[in-house]
C-alpha cells in the first residue's frame, strides 16, 4: 500500500513538474512573433481575395457551412459580421495580427483574434492553405498563453520582468497551453507521416518528383532533375522518416537539436522550392517551443535584443 | 483547497485535448468512430478536426478547370460567339502570388466534386455573366510521367510525353 502511494505521488508530482514548473515565456515569445507575423502576412494576401468572404463569394454565405465534410463541420458560424462588413471585419483581423506580432496584446485579444480568424476560414472553407488550418490551431493554443511577456513591445514600454509563479492559476494555463503545442505538432508530424505511407508514390520513393515536376506547385523548372532519380528517392523516403520520428527524436535530448535543424533545412527547402514559405514559416515557428530557453534568453539580451533596457 | 481543484481541472483539459489530438488525427479509425461523440463537438469548434495529410496519400496531378460560355436561343441557336476561360483566369500562368494560389484551392475544391461545379461555380459564373444562358465545363489533367520513364528516356523531350486528359465534360443551364 505505501508502494502504491508513493508510486501516486511520485506521478503526481512528475505531472505538476512537467505540466507547471517552467514558464517558458521566451520560447512563447518568440513563436507568437514568428506565427502571428506569418498569419499577418497571409491575412495581408487574403484582402485582394476579400471579394470571396462577401455576397460575391462562389459559395454563398448559407451553404458557407454546407461545404464542409459531414465529420469537419463546425457547429455554429463563427461569422457573426454580415457579409458586407466582411472587408473592415477583415481590416481590423490584420490590425490585431499586427499587435500579436509586436506583441501589444493579451490573452482576451489574441483569442478575439483567433475567432475572427476562424470566422473567415469558415466562410469560404474551398480557399484555405494549409498554413491557415494549422497557423490558425496554433493561434488558439498560444492566446491561452503568456507570450507577450517576452520578445514584445509591451515589454519593451513597461520594463517589467514577468516572474513565473507556478502556484498562480493564469500562469498554470499558460504552461498547459505550451505543452499542448509541443504535442500538437508531434501529433501533427507523426500522422503527416502515416497518411503519406498509404500513397503508392510515397512507398515507391517517387513522390517528390511528382510534386517538383508539377507546374502548379513549383514555379521553378525541375525537370531537369530528372537526370538524377536517385535524388528523388532519398528526398521522398527522407521526408516520411523526418515526419515519422520527429516525435521521438524530439524527446532525446541529444538528437533533438540536430532534428530541429535537419526540420529547418527540410521546411526551408519546402518553402523556396513549393512557394509554400508562409506554411514552411508557421511550421518552423513551433520548433521555438523545443529550444533552451536559457538559450533565448541569453540571445535576447544581445545588445540589438535587449528589450530589458 | 480551490488550488487543488485548479490543477486537476487543468490535468483533466490536458489529457482531454492530448488524446483528441491522438484520436481524431485518425477519426476515420475504429477509434475514432467510437470515441469521436466525446471529442467531435469541441474538436470542430477549435478546428482541430482535421486530417494530416499534406501531398497525401499521393500529390495531386497538373489539373486545370476550363470553362465555356455559351450564348444560346430559345431553339439552341448561337446568339453571340461563346467565351473560352479558365477558372482561375490566369490559370495557365501559374501564379504563385498568394491571392492567386487561393483561387487555384478553390478550383481544386470544385474539381473534387462534380456536384461542386454545378452548385457553385456556375451560378457564380452566370451571375458574372447575365447574357450567358449556359455553361460548358470540363478538366484538363495532364499526367505527369513515372520517374522511371523520365529518368529512363532522358533524351526525349519532356513536353511530350505528358499525356492530357479531357474529364468531366459537362453543360449546364443558367438559371435566370
Amino acid at each position: 500500500m505505501l508502494v502504491l502511494n508513493k508510486s501516486v505521488n511520485s506521478i503526481i508530482a512528475k505531472t505538476k513538474n512537467f505540466l507547471f514548473s517552467e514558464g517558458h515565456f521566451e520560447r512563447l515569445g518568440l513563436m507568437r512573433v514568428v506565427l502571428c507575423g506569418t498569419l499577418l502576412y497571409l491575412a495581408i494576401f487574403r484582402q485582394f481575395n476579400i471579394d470571396q468572404f462577401t455576397i460575391l463569394s462562389l459559395i454563398p454565405r448559407s451553404e458557407a457551412l454546407g461545404v464542409y465534410p459531414d465529420f469537419y463541420r463546425p457547429f455554429f458560424e463563427y461569422f457573426f459580421w454580415p457579409d458586407q462588413f466582411a472587408p473592415i471585419v477583415h481590416a481590423i483581423l490584420i490590425l490585431l495580427l499586427l499587435l500579436a506580432t509586436l506583441g501589444l496584446t493579451n490573452r482576451p485579444i489574441l483569442f478575439l483574434t483567433w475567432f475572427i480568424s476562424q470566422g473567415f476560414m469558415n466562410r469560404n472553407y474551398s480557399m484555405l492553405f494549409g498554413a491557415d488550418v494549422i497557423g490558425a490551431l496554433f493561434l488558439f493554443y498560444i492566446s491561452f498563453t503568456n507570450c507577450t511577456d517576452f520578445f514584445s513591445i509591451k515589454k519593451y514600454i513597461f520594463k517589467s520582468e514577468k516572474i513565473h509563479k507556478p502556484q498562480i492559476f493564469s500562469d498554470q494555463i499558460s504552461t498547459v497551453f505550451f505543452r499542448l503545442m509541443q504535442i500538437q505538432i508531434c501529433v501533427i508530424y507523426m500522422y503527416t507521416g502515416f497518411e503519406k505511407l498509404k500513397g503508392n508514390s510515397w512507398w515507391d520513393g517517387t513522390a517528390l518528383w511528382t510534386v517538383f515536376a508539377n507546374p502548379q506547385f513549383t514555379g521553378f523548372d525541375l525537370i531537369w532533375l530528372r537526370q538524377f532519380p536517385l535524388f528523388f528517392a532519398a528526398g521522398t523516403f527522407m521526408s516520411v522518416i523526418f515526419e515519422i520520428y520527429f516525435p521521438t527524436m524530439i524527446l532525446n535530448k541529444k538528437i533533438r537539436p540536430y532534428w530541429l535543424l535537419l526540420g529547418l533545412f527540410f521546411h526551408t527547402a519546402i518553402g523556396i522550392t513549393l512557394s509554400l514559405m508562409t506554411f514552411s514559416l508557421i511550421m518552423i515557428s513551433t520548433y521555438f517551443l523545443f529550444l533552451d530557453r536559457l538559450d533565448l534568453r541569453r540571445w535576447s539580451s544581445h545588445r540589438f535584443l535587449n528589450f530589458k533596457k | 483547497m480551490l488550488k487543488k481543484i485548479g490543477d486537476m481541472i487543468l490535468v483533466a483539459v490536458f489529457l482531454y485535448l492530448v488524446s483528441m489530438m491522438i484520436v481524431l488525427g485518425n477519426g476515420s479509425s475504429f477509434l475514432g468512430r467510437k470515441l469521436g461523440f466525446l471529442y467531435t463537438p469541441v474538436a470542430n469548434s477549435i478546428g482541430l478536426n482535421t486530417t494530416w495529410n499534406f501531398f497525401s496519400p499521393d500529390p495531386a496531378q497538373t489539373m486545370y478547370l476550363r470553362y465555356r460560355i455559351l450564348f444560346h436561343d430559345d431553339y439552341g441557336n448561337d446568339t453571340k460567339e461563346s467565351k473560352e476561360k479558365y477558372f482561375p483566369e490566369n490559370a495557365l500562368e501559374n501564379n504563385f502570388w498568394l491571392q492567386n494560389r487561393r483561387l487555384s484551392y478553390v478550383m481544386r475544391f470544385m474539381a473534387m466534386d462534380g456536384a461542386r461545379i454545378e452548385h457553385f461555380l456556375v451560378p457564380w459564373i452566370c451571375k458574372k455573366n447575365p447574357e450567358a444562358t449556359h455553361i460548358q465545363t470540363e478538366l484538363l489533367l495532364y499526367r505527369i510521367p513515372p520517374l522511371d520513364v523520365v529518368s529512363t528516356l532522358k533524351q526525349e523531350n519532356y513536353d511530350e510525353m505528358l499525356n492530357q486528359e479531357q474529364i468531366n465534360q459537362m453543360t449546364y443551364a443558367c438559371v435566370k
